[in-house]
């Protein structure tokens, strides 16, 4: 297996919803998540067009300060800090058939703009349970502040399961350890020897 | 995996025979895009000519007599850069309007490895997070140090086309590196910096799991997934070897739990790296995603982190785990790894997955 691009989407015009869908499910997803801003803008992610089902518990410090929870949640809500500012987000996550699906995030933002105020930082680890069980397919975060994701906002997803570059020529040898039995590969065709 | 042997032969389980003759290879990945190595002592390690990539990922690992790692881009010295920190664990600290953006940990006489992720738009602010693994003394009698750091570079007029890894003062010694990844949107390469070097899964309940021997890489990434336990509840540990695993009382880390509320400190002269720690006296499942460099001449410095649970569930929340740890062995590359429950009577439940993926 190989990391391979399972989605992306980038924003051509400001606008409050960042999704990508139609992922290959994998059994681990990296996102990559990085929202400039238009105003006052906040997150809240969803997996698979959840809704309003309460699937999502998550536990985050911001700025190190003390942890907070969350329980049953229709979302896990990134709106952590003091103030407002581009977002930078990293997961990973797990999305195993018939499991709760596990992640770990680190969330970065600008918080006001210039290098005269330091950037904020929050950690999570979060869980959705859909009932009933999906792999991760679908995600979408929403603003749910008065201001807009900037144009170029952009959610990139990684999946662990794409397929390696393999290039087997004809006459190939082949032993299946599963079988312990050799073939040899003739016009596409795995053929017992 | 697939094994390529000599001869136009293979070898690989049933499920991994391939089905067409040339398979089309996945799209993405993080592909490299620059890398500096230190043939002598250096003032600093830039890394140029990048291409413009909506994300950048970076590895560094270096000796020195000075002090940590700073990160500038475009080659800007002004006042442009502000940063958050963490040092284990403990309140945050900031500085605005630097030169730079810190990047490791510091102190003199130390090795350090450090990762970490760059957000690039050209009319935007540049963000980084970093997290580091430094090694607070050589062998498994000290505990290594870490640091998490977010910054930004408040230019927003280009992209990012070089990226400088200097120490704060004085020099890195031979043989320190800096590796950049990208990924962009708009890539279509399918090459891959990430090379998967091993994946195994537990096919019934058992103490532990191992990836069996797989080839060393100077940088592995690692991720673990425990769907259940059984038996006495424990923490989930790791160990690791060069062809044999390394029981020794070889290892040591730092941990925090749940931001410090749960427990944190340092364990020095084990005989294994804890990846999580017990909650309860249930089955309890977990996810761990985890960093390491891995040069045979160099401690083996590992960067970790871990989501545990043992309440099935939305209304409860997760446990998080922090960790570095590192194997004090100078001599041998990692390449095998156990991911063990500790209680030795307990099992990790069917499903259980270690994967490995590296590169050097």
């Amino acid at each position: 297996m190989a990391w391979a691009k399972a989605g992306t989407t980038t924003l051509g015009s400001a606008g409050d919803t960042l999704t990508v869908s139609g992922m290959t499910a994998s059994k681990f997803n990296q996102s990559l998540v990085h929202m400039p801003r238009s105003g006052n803008i906040g997150e809240k992610r969803t997996y698979n067009n959840s809704g309003t089902a309460q699937l999502y518990a998550h536990r985050r410090s911001a700025n190190g300060l003390g942890e907070v929870t969350a329980t049953s949640q229709a979302n896990t809500d990134y709106n952590v800090f003091a103030g407002f500012g581009d977002f930078f987000i990293v997961n990973y996550v797990s999305s195993i058939v018939g499991e709760e699906k596990l992640s770990i995030e680190f969330v970065g933002s600008t918080y006001t703009a210039g290098a005269g105020t330091a950037p904020d930082r929050a950690e999570f680890v979060a869980k959705y349970v859909p009932s009933p069980d999906a792999t991760i397919t679908r995600i979408d975060y929403n603003n749910t502040e008065s201001g807009s994701y900037d144009t170029y906002s952009n959610l990139s997803v990684l999946g662990s399961d794409g397929v390696e570059a393999l290039n087997v020529q004809d006459g190939a040898i082949y032993y299946d350890k599963t079988l312990n039995k050799e073939y040899v590969l003739s016009n596409n065709t795995w053929t017992e020897l | 995996m697939v094994e390529w042997l000599a001869g136009n032969r293979l070898r690989g389980t049933t499920a991994e025979r391939p089905s067409v003759s040339l398979q089309s290879p996945s799209v993405g990945g993080w592909v490299e895009v620059g890398r500096f190595t230190a043939s002598g002592t250096v003032s600093s390690m830039p890394v140029t000519s990048l291409p413009d990539k909506r994300y950048y990922m970076y590895l560094s690992h270096y000796t020195t007599n000075a002090d940590g790692q700073r990160i500038e881009m475009n080659s800007d010295t002004g006042s442009n850069y502000s940063w958050r920190y963490s040092n284990n664990g403990g309140s945050d600290s900031t500085s605005t309007s630097q030169t730079n953006i810190l990047g490791g940990y510091g102190g003199s006489g130390l090795e350090e490895f450090n990762m970490g992720y760059i957000a690039n738009k050209s009319n935007k602010e540049k963000l980084t997070q970093t997290w580091t693994n430094s090694y607070g003394g050589s062998g498994a009698g000290n505990a290594p140090n870490r640091r998490e750091i977010v910054g930004k570079w408040a230019n927003t007029s280009n992209a990012i086309d070089e990226l400088d890894f200097p120490p704060a003062s004085s020099t890195f010694q031979s043989g320190a590196e800096v590796v950049v990844l990208g990924w962009d949107p708009s890539d279509s390469h399918t090459t891959n910096f990430w090379e998967e070097l091993a994946s195994v899964e537990l096919g019934s309940a058992e103490n532990s799991l191992s990836t069996g021997t797989f080839t060393a890489k100077k940088y592995l990434w690692i991720q673990c997934y425990v769907p259940s336990s059984s038996g006495g509840a424990d923490n989930y540990v790791i160990r690791v070897g060069n062809n044999t695993i390394d029981s020794g009382s070889n290892y040591s880390q730092r941990y925090n739990i749940n931001g410090g509320a749960q427990g944190s400190g340092t364990q020095v002269n084990q005989d294994k790296i804890r990846l999580s720690f017990n909650i309860s006296s249930g089955s309890e499942w977990f996810f761990a995603n985890s960093f390491i460099i891995n040069n045979s001449g160099n401690e083996k410095l590992l960067i970790s982190h871990a989501n545990r649970n043992s309440t099935t569930g939305a209304g409860t929340a997760p446990s998080r785990y922090e960790m570095v740890g590192k194997w004090a062995n100078t001599s041998n590359q990692i390449n095998i790894i156990d991911l063990l429950h500790q209680n030795s009577s307990s099992s990790l439940g069917a499903g259980t997955i270690i994967k490995v993926w590296g590169s050097d």
